[in-house]
């Protein structure tokens, strides 16, 4: 019994550790991005502006939308990383994000250059497979949480 | 032990996240960055480009850098335009990257 408790220790610990690995990560990661987009904020906004009804001012609300959502949720995943919310959050960013970036290839007028956008020499396409790596990052960080969670619930 | 390193590393991400985005701030040049759409002048006389390439009728699209043409930098001659708004290096929303077309060789 001692044993399997033990064991059981072992692997939380281990579970927790990876956590907060990944975690800081996808937080490192959420940092760079927001702060690429602060510094080359009239580039970004002028991207949002290819959006549909999206006119100059709505496109600089969406940029500190984007921005601050950014920074807060890598705050909150440094900080707040056994919360099962975060990485919901995170996955519906992504989420949104590939839609964004389906709509830029495929109906805006014209494809702008992505050389301002996270990565200097990422094509838009390749921006897909960033995305699903995140989102299974998220997918698989928020499993890990919810066992942590369950198991916490079980010793109470 | 693994506590304080857990104490440290969030620290240590806001440093590379952020610091990282400003080190890399330097090396962004549509000019060489792989996947830049390029256009070129149908007509060579004319104004240079200000709007959008879908409202700019003389602006025509030539692919896309890196994985349609090259260019050789050795060239002073117009080796492509791209629309790059908000660009620090863009006049009038458009930027001219100097240097030779070249098709892209594989």
């Amino acid at each position: 019994m001692k044993t399997l408790s033990i064991k059981n220790e072992r692997y939380s610990g281990t579970r927790i550790t990876v956590m907060r690995l990944f975690s800081l990560g996808l937080s490192g990661l959420l940092l760079y991005t927001a702060t690429k987009k602060v510094m080359d904020i009239e580039a970004f906004s002028a991207h949002l502006e290819l959006l549909p009804y999206v006119g100059k001012t709505v496109a600089y609300m969406l940029t500190a939308l984007v921005v601050l959502l950014e920074y807060g949720l890598a705050i909150l995943i440094l900080y707040r990383y056994r919360e099962l919310w975060v990485y919901s959050l995170l996955l519906v960013l992504m989420m949104v994000y590939t839609s964004y970036i389906y709509y830029i290839m495929n109906y805006a007028p014209f494809l702008p250059c992505s050389c301002q956008g996270a990565f200097k020499n990422l094509s838009w396409d390749m921006h897909y497979v960033v995305n699903g790596i995140v989102a299974v990052a998220s997918i698989m960080l928020w499993k890990l949480a919810k066992q942590q969670k369950k198991r916490k619930d079980e010793t109470l | 032990m693994m506590n304080r390193l857990f104490k440290i590393l969030p620290i240590l991400a806001i440093v590379v996240g952020i610091g990282g985005a400003w080190a890399s701030q330097a090396e962004d040049s549509p000019c060489q960055t792989d996947g830049t759409p390029g256009y070129e002048k149908i007509e060579e006389g004319l104004p240079n480009p200000t709007d959008a390439p879908i409202n700019e009728p003389n602006m025509q699209s030539v692919g896309t850098l890196g994985t349609t043409f090259e260019c050789n930098s050795q060239q002073p001659q117009t080796c492509f335009w791209t629309y790059a708004p908000g660009h620090p290096e863009a006049v009038d929303n458009w930027i001219e990257c100097i240097g030779e077309r070249q098709p892209k060789s594989n």
